[in-house]
Formats: structure tokens, C-alpha cells, sequence
């Protein structure tokens, strides 16, 4: 698999990595800054890295009306995300949030089929139906885990 | 009503990241049918600061100046946008299901790492929750 002729698996692995590093990182940087600081931060972190990843594209930055309130909108959504993830980072455990927050793919899928007409295949709607089980198990799991201790 | 929410915020905080994170991924797609990649992460960095900045009204004192967690934020917010950037990148060259499988994969690392400087332990049901939902999401993926 990994040859010459498929070079996207290594950013794409790059990627992963990067992303689960990402993950971790707020537990620790929770023990140091409340989540309300840590989003005010990592926001503006990610405006500035944002604006300088810009030269690759040579500050060639387009406009479209719909397409910015759809975009402002991504921004939007994924803060308030990050705000409730951080809250609840600080009680509950790590694996515990990724492992949760990990099937927002099955949010995506649901609405995609609802909102753009995307058809749902065999393959999807079982893996909405796992998805939905995973995250019914691992709640159970750790209210009977609080239970226990 | 607050008591009883509050009761439950162990569960319903994440499940509402979840659904916020669901409607985060989908938009994008819409968002890019009429600009380049570059531009929508742009206006997405801006959408993300009119939320944060408002925060600052609710921060008393002003902002903390903890420097160690600043960095581990400076840091994690580097790693996102190199992140976002390589998964562009393979999505240029290689085929979006199997750039998308590969990806949502990172929850792996995530829980790896909490195992191995976090030191958190799975009960065998939470072993077999994480399992379904990789599953899930490679089902999903694909």
C-alpha cells in the first residue's frame, strides 16, 4: 500500500497523528487555563495560523456571500463545540470525550442524507446503528464505573 | 430543570460537542461548491474568533497569562492547522474514502496517549464502545 504511487497515505497518516496529538493536548493544557481561556487563545492561534497559511495560496483570498456565511458558520459551530469539550474535559476522562466526540461522522452522515439528499447505504446506516450503540455502551459503561467507585 | 441537566452534564456536554462537531464537518462541503479550501478555513478562523472573543465579558480578571498552558494551546493549534493542511494535501492526490477512513482513525492516537501519560483505564464495555465506534466511523468512511 504504501508505495510511490499512493504518496497522499503519508500526509494523510501525518494527519492522524497530528490530530490525536491535538486531542491530547487540551487535557493537559486544562490543568494550567480554565476552558474559557483556552478557547479565547486557541482561536486566536488559529486566526493567525489561518492568515499566514494564506501565502501558500499567495494571499489570494475569495468571496462569496453564501459561501463566507456557510464558512463563518463552520467557524461557529466548531468553537461552541470546542467550548463544550473543554467543559467537559475537565471532569470527565480523555478517552471518554475522544471516544464520544470521534462518531461525529454519524451526525454528518444523518444530516447529509436529510439536507442534501445523499443516499444512505447498507454500509452507513450500519455504521450510524454502530455508531449509536458505541456511544449508548460507553455512557452505561462509565455511569457504572461512578457507580462502583 | 438546571439541577437536573447539571446532573446529567457528564453525558449531555460531549453529546452536544458530538452534534456541533457533526453539523462543523458537514457544512464545509456546502461552504466549498463556491471557494477554494484556503479561503473557507480562513472564514472559518473568523467565525470561530466572533464566538470567542465575546467570551472575554464573561472572563473576570482578564485573560490568565499562564504561559505553560498558552504554549501547550499555542502548540495545539499549530498541530491542527499543519493538520488540516496534510489532510488537504492527500485529498488532492488520493481517493476521499480512503483519506477519510485513514483520518478518522486519530481518535486511536488520542486514546493511546491518555493510556500511556494519562494513565486512564478502559473497563472491558468501554474496550469494546471504542472499538464499535472506529468501526463505526470506518463503516462511515467508506
Amino acid at each position: 500500500m504504501l508505495s510511490s504511487q499512493t504518496p497522499w497515505v503519508y500526509p494523510s497518516m501525518l494527519a492522524v497523528a497530528l490530530w490525536g496529538v491535538s486531542a491530547f493536548l487540551p487535557k493537559l493544557a486544562l490543568r494550567q487555563l480554565p476552558p474559557l481561556h483556552m478557547t479565547v487563545y486557541s482561536n486566536c492561534f488559529f486566526l493567525l495560523g489561518c492568515v499566514a497559511l494564506q501565502a501558500f495560496y499567495g494571499f489570494h483570498v475569495q468571496f462569496n456571500a453564501h459561501g463566507v456565511l456557510l464558512a463563518v458558520l463552520v467557524g461557529v459551530t466548531g468553537t461552541l463545540a470546542q467550548i463544550l469539550y473543554y467543559i467537559s474535559l475537565r471532569t470527565n476522562s480523555l478517552t471518554y470525550n475522544v471516544v464520544i466526540t470521534s462518531l461525529y461522522p454519524v451526525v454528518a452522515t444523518l444530516l447529509a442524507y436529510l439536507f442534501l439528499g445523499e443516499t444512505l447505504s447498507a454500509r452507513q446506516a450500519a455504521g450510524v446503528a454502530l455508531g449509536i450503540l458505541s456511544l449508548l455502551l460507553m455512557v452505561k459503561a462509565r455511569d457504572r464505573k461512578t457507580e462502583g467507585t | 430543570m438546571i439541577a437536573k441537566l447539571k446532573a446529567h452534564s457528564g453525558f449531555l456536554l460531549p453529546l452536544a460537542a458530538l452534534v456541533l462537531w457533526g453539523v462543523w464537518s458537514f457544512l464545509p462541503k456546502m461552504a466549498m461548491q463556491s471557494m477554494q479550501p484556503n479561503s473557507v478555513l480562513l472564514y472559518e478562523a473568523a467565525g470561530g474568533v466572533m464566538v470567542a472573543l465575546p467570551l472575554l465579558l464573561f472572563i473576570k480578571g482578564g485573560l490568565s497569562r499562564n504561559k505553560k498552558g498558552i504554549s501547550l494551546v499555542l502548540f495545539g493549534s499549530s498541530l491542527s492547522i499543519v493538520a488540516i493542511f496534510c489532510y488537504y494535501i492527500a485529498l488532492r492526490g488520493g481517493p476521499v474514502a480512503t483519506v477519510a477512513t485513514i483520518t478518522a482513525m486519530y481518535p486511536v492516537v488520542g486514546v493511546a496517549l491518555a493510556r500511556i501519560f494519562l494513565k486512564e483505564k478502559l473497563t472491558r464495555w468501554q474496550w469494546v464502545a471504542a472499538l464499535l465506534a472506529m468501526v463505526s466511523v470506518y463503516l462511515l468512511a467508506g
